[in-house]
């Protein structure tokens, strides 16, 4: 029996409330509201708890702990996920996987940790003026968060739709390196994805956020933050909706809190939709714009031997070649990983219906897939999407798909049925509603040139949503300076992955805990001030 | 379109339709089903007449996958019913009144033949009738068509294999026990 220690600790007296239950509207007052709990919001509250200031934490998502991870997608996708797991945008060309939840996205990532790659942080400084993200200046961050989070390497070997990966391009020459991971004593069981049972990911559900509750800090979780109330530069308040029961909807509370300081880590997306509802001064109408996705296209292969993509440490092996092949600024460049593989995933992903549907899933054991990320917002015919607010003032994406990037998908897809084939894929299956399983490499490259590369024929899915809240030093182009604070208020500061200039080249989740790091202690030194 | 959403509810078109019966006529294994009638779930989002343009596709979209026996498929066909309904309802409120318009676009007879090519009502229809409906929509001009497609896609396919049942066809085991 694994120990549930969240569930403890809110029976040992931690202040935990769900809005569902909330039977009257409240006033609230406190020194500083952290908006989101997820790799942004959770470092930013420990930090700030820990030297002492009062905090209270927000959660649109519910509250799931361990006890309630049973590796079901049925369960998982509609409690964890953002519109279930089916978040798209605005002409529905890309899925987005983000989280919902207490902890965000780190209750769902699959655990893949790496630094901000140094040319990424080159051009966040020279052509986004961003002041204090040297390499130099980032190094301690990402050390003091890599040791907080347990982020070592990872031992055990990968598992087969990993080692696929690795040996096809080893075959092709294309180097390959081992991922690291934010695991302490994982049981490489393969459904981080759906929330650690065993509470080994160290996610900001297990870490962060547990240290704020055992300081006094305070969750309110199934309460979405609608808007600011500010005036003379300054919000006052945050005016939050409690959620229904099933928490796709307000209910009928409304809770309003008073704070001096607002951390805003709603995540990309939920950060600049909260911005856009409150009505700031935006005299450039940069909020929202600038959203980054790594576009991910899929190559599915047919191996003649067991691959059992759903068992195991789910990405273990990654190849940077395609990324390094021209800078950030030239071509479209894309990092290669897998996914894991569990039987919804795969049977939305792949296409086709009927009996063809059949077929390819019955291949499921003996399924691989490799996924390419696209790195976004480096060229000026990569500038990506924005985030508008719809009638019901919740966000959308739109995200326009350029000749730019459907270039690089058709170059990915290509690179990435070379490799299966490689590693001696009977059959490769790029995911694209006209494409057939072809069965050599010759084939499959003939037809891959000729797939028309269009929105929705392509799928493209995201797991990793970037800006939308820029940081820069320039407020032509930018919505927070480069310690995270609103450019148009004084208390209000952006503190996760909205505040990315452009995508990161990488997974995520280590550049915002180091970011959040950063900046919260930054913060901390002028509140003391 | 010439036929809007407004215009099929003030006519009270859509309002007479419901229905009671739970019997349903699948067409393409032309036999007939009944939803088990033990069932405890009750549905939130689909209306009979929703179940009913489902009933149709959701036997063609997973085809064999339902199972062999008449049974199974009965069964299977209740499951990703339930399954549907249950992930419509966590969806956004604008989605849900998307996907509310696309299930009477498809049930209300002259937008069916209009627009799916789908000349007698789902039930009655032929899977060869359903199968081109489905690829005219997959591979349609209309951007709109295709993203109604794959939405179907989508909730048919996660709301089958979601389910236990399904797992054994495609060689899953579930999830270890810890």
């Amino acid at each position: 029996m694994i120990q549930d220690f969240f569930t403890e600790g809110i029976q040992s007296g931690w202040i935990v409330r769900d809005g569902a239950q909330l039977q009257e509207d409240l006033l609230l007052e406190t020194e500083v509201v952290v908006i989101g709990t997820g790799a942004g919001g959770g470092v930013s509250a420990e930090i700030l708890s820990q030297a002492g200031k009062e905090v209270l934490m927000i959660e649109e998502g519910p509250l799931k702990t361990s006890s309630d991870f049973h590796m079901k997608e049925l369960e998982a996708y509609p409690s964890l996920y953002q519109e279930s797991g089916s978040r798209k945008t605005a002409d529905r060309g890309i899925t987005i996987y983000q989280g919902r939840a207490v902890g965000g996205s780190t209750t769902v990532n699959w655990t893949t940790s790496f630094r901000t790659p140094e040319e990424t942080l080159r051009v966040w400084q020279e052509r986004h003026g961003l002041v204090g993200f040297s390499s130099v200046e980032m190094q301690p961050w990402f050390d003091l968060m890599e040791k907080r989070l347990g982020i070592s390497d990872w031992l055990i070997p990968p598992n087969e739709n990993n080692d696929v990966l690795r040996r096809g391009c080893e075959k092709l020459g294309i180097p390959t390196h081992r991922i690291r991971r934010n695991v302490k004593g994982c049981f490489n069981l393969g459904y981080c994805g759906m929330g650690c049972p065993t509470n080994a990911k160290q996610s900001q559900l297990v870490t962060t956020i547990p240290k704020v509750l055992e300081s006094g800090g305070q969750l309110f979780y199934s309460l979405r933050a609608e808007y600011f109330v500010h005036d003379k530069g300054q919000v006052k308040e945050l005016v939050c909706s409690a959620m229904d029961q099933r928490g796709t909807r307000p209910g009928k509370r409304t809770i309003r809190i008073r704070a001096k300081s607002f951390i805003l880590a709603a995540g990309a997306i939920g950060s600049p939709a909260l911005l856009l509802r409150s009505n700031l001064p935006d005299p450039y109408q940069q909020i929202g714009r600038r959203t980054f996705l790594h576009p991910v296209c899929v190559s599915g292969a047919v191996m003649p031997f067991e691959v059992s993509a759903h068992f195991g440490a789910p990405q273990t092996i990654y190849s940077d070649h395609f990324l390094q092949q021209s800078p950030p600024e030239g071509p479209i460049g894309y990092k290669l990983e897998v996914p894991p593989v569990h039987p919804v995933l795969a049977a939305t992903t792949l296409k086709g219906f009927g009996l063809d549907h059949v077929k390819i899933m019955k291949e499921f054991p003996n399924l691989q897939i490799t996924l390419a990320l696209m790195r976004d917002g480096f060229h000026e015919e990569s500038q990506g999407g924005q985030v508008k607010l719809k009638k019901d003032k919740t966000p959308v994406l739109d995200y326009p798909l350029t000749p730019y990037l459907w270039e690089g998908v058709r170059r990915a897809l290509l690179s990435m049925a070379e490799i299966q084939f490689a590693a001696g894929a009977k059959q490769v299956l790029p995911v694209h509603e006209d494409s057939l399983p072809y069965t050599s490499w010759k084939q499959a490259k003939v037809a891959i040139e000729q797939l028309p590369m269009e929105v929705l024929k392509v799928l493209l899915v995201s797991a990793h949503v970037m800006g939308g809240c820029a940081m820069g030093q320039d407020e032509s182009n930018s919505v927070v300076d480069s310690s995270g604070k609103l450019h148009s208020m004084n208390n209000v500061y952006v503190i996760d992955g909205s505040a990315f200039p452009t995508s990161v080249g990488a997974n995520p989740q280590l550049s915002i805990y180091a970011l959040a790091a950063k900046q919260a202690t930054q913060l901390l030194k002028e509140l003391k001030s | 379109m010439a036929i809007t959403r407004r215009q099929l509810i003030k006519t009270g078109i859509w309002g007479s339709t419901g229905l009671v019966t739970l019997r349903l006529l699948v067409g393409p294994f032309q036999s007939t089903i009944q939803l088990p009638q033990n069932s405890e779930y009750e549905f939130l989002f689909l209306r009979e007449a929703d179940k009913k343009v489902l009933a149709g596709i959701i036997p063609v979209m997973l085809e064999q996958a339902l199972g062999d026996t008449e049974q199974e498929k009965e069964n299977s066909l209740h499951w990703v019913l339930q399954g549907v309904d249950e992930a419509i309802l966590g969806l956004t409120p604008s989605i849900q009144d998307e996907l509310r318009e696309l299930f009477m676009l498809l049930y209300f007879a002259p937008t069916r033949r209009l627009l799916a090519r789908v000349w007698n009502p789902w039930l009655e229809a032929t899977g060869e009738e359903i199968r081109n409906f489905l690829e005219q929509w997959r591979n349609s001009r209309f951007i709109l068509l295709q993203t109604a497609y794959q939405a179907l896609h989508e909730l048919i396919t996660a709301a089958w294999y979601a389910n236990p049942a399904s797992w054994d066809s495609i060689g899953y085991d579930g999830p270890p026990i810890i």
